[in-house]
């Protein structure tokens, strides 16, 4: 019987999409009666649907607009840092900084600050930080360890909820998903955003990191491309259930 | 000497990763066939933030990693070098402990680590584990009672799970011991751990409403 009404019911549904009118309308009664009637017969619709069982996700883009990366740039060294200018230059152009532990103090980097550019042509929304670091270290040893304090914007209050240094393995780029912030502010020039960087090893010297950082953002107005619907993430109402009304 | 990134340890980076359920037939009146497409997103404003635990009191062994140099104890730098014990074993137990919280109500919903074990070690490598993860003088959070590696822990496994979570306001810290197992001759390795929370009521930034995964009654199956 179930069968019967499966095969009817495929047939149906494949033929549903040619058809139009009041021939679709019956078309599609005589689908709704069959799932009633598999439905009593303890049938599983959704599994038995063309999909075999099977469901299919696609990682997909965010959307136009959405989780975009600004680079933070070393607005600040100290002779630990080299930069694409050089040791101890700092730079607005590349984000890229090689820390040399131990090259002035055993075990450590001292820390220096990095800033985003300002942005004058949007207004985004700050949604994340991610950092991307790879270490050079004795095959054998432990592999030092970036360190990041103070992320503001402005004035504004510390986004990071410790207010003294983090392990910036919490915020690598590799992990599966984005560590939270307090809140996501929104960046508007002639604001920009900077953190504090430091690195520290079991190693007194020779170790090196080559790192950078970037905010993760969602842009609100694009001068050029208009106007964007951030996320959900970052849509306070969307994070509050609602309730059904009928 | 010889470079190596940490993109091995994670294989599911966070561009590439399946979730969640097909809605039935949502998808399709959508005009999405029958592909349901994903993008791994923030938690939303104040979830899952870190709070480093740090090494507090100084114990034979364990020294924090500072930007200032090597120290006894650090309450501004969470990575930490552990020592091999004196003899084939275990080393001593160390406290490490929360910062108060006092701009914040927060509620607890996780516990990572991050353990810089040597890539190919040339001497037997330490493991670091970890016990009695409390909140103030509350039961422990793990549900081992005693040690447990902390790779089980590690920054990007898929967070495993807790006794429960509780809510963390100051003058409560959090705290857990921890102690590394290996030979004599182990070379020494750098940690740091952290605790995950979701903010409640932040003093500058206002409330938030934790994740569902945080929230009792949406966990429950529907009546």
């Amino acid at each position: 019987m179930s069968k019967k009404l499966l095969l009817t019911r495929a047939k149906l549904k494949r033929a549903l999409p040619l058809l139009r009118g009041i021939r679709r309308a019956k078309a599609q009664r005589a689908i709704e009666k069959i799932n009633e009637k598999l439905l009593r017969a303890k049938v599983q619709v959704e599994e038995i649907d063309e999909l075999g069982g099977l469901e299919f996700d696609v990682p997909s883009p965010p959307g136009i607009g959405r989780l975009v990366t600004l680079p933070f740039y070393p607005v600040a060294t100290n002779a630990d840092v080299t930069t694409a200018a050089g040791l101890n230059t700092p730079t607005t152009q590349n984000p890229i900084c090689i820390l040399n532990i131990g090259n002035t103090t055993a075990n450590c980097v001292a820390p220096f600050v990095m800033q985003t550019p300002q942005i004058s042509w949007a207004d985004l929304r700050i949604v994340g930080f991610e950092i991307e670091y790879k270490t050079l270290a004795a095959q054998n040893t432990s592999a030092p360890t970036l360190l990041v304090q103070n992320l503001r914007v402005g004035g504004g209050t510390n986004l990071f909820t410790h207010q003294e240094y983090g392990d910036a393995s919490l915020y690598s780029k590799d992990v599966g998903d984005y560590a939270g912030l307090r809140d996501y502010p929104k960046l508007v020039a002639p604001d920009f955003c900077s953190v504090t960087i430091a690195a520290v090893s079991t190693a007194a010297t020779l170790d090196i990191i080559t790192f950078s950082a970037s905010l993760v953002c969602d842009i609100i107005v694009d001068k050029n491309y208009g106007t964007h619907l951030v996320g959900p993430y970052a849509r306070g109402a969307s994070l509050v259930r609602q309730q059904m009304h009928t | 000497m010889k470079p190596h990134s940490h993109s091995h340890r994670h294989p599911h980076s966070k561009h590439h990763k399946p979730s969640g359920r097909v809605g039935g037939d949502i998808g399709f009146i959508q005009g999405a066939g029958r592909l349901r497409f994903t993008s791994i997103s923030p938690a939303g404003t104040g979830r899952k933030v870190y709070i480093p635990l740090y090494l507090t009191a100084p114990i034979v062994g364990y020294q924090a990693l500072t930007d200032t140099g090597l120290a006894p104890i650090s309450t501004t730098c969470p990575t930490i070098t552990l020592a091999a014990p004196a003899a084939n074993g275990a080393t001593n137990t160390a406290t490490l402990v929360s910062p108060q919280i006092s701009w914040a109500l927060l509620r607890f919903v996780g516990f990572v680590t991050s353990i810089q074990t040597p890539v190919i070690p040339s001497l037997p490598p330490m493991d670091i584990t970890f016990s009695d993860l409390r909140l103030g003088g509350s039961t422990n959070l793990f549900v081992h009672e005693d040690f447990a590696s902390g790779d089980l822990y590690e920054i990007g496994n898929s967070n495993p799970g807790f006794r429960y979570y509780p809510v963390l306001k100051s003058p409560n810290t959090m705290t857990v011991q921890v102690q590394g197992i290996g030979m004599a001759t182990s070379q020494a390795t750098a940690f740091s751990c952290s605790i995950m929370c979701d903010i409640l009521d932040d003093d500058q930034y206002g409330m938030h409403i934790s994740g569902p995964y945080a929230r009792r009654d949406t966990i429950q199956s529907p009546t």
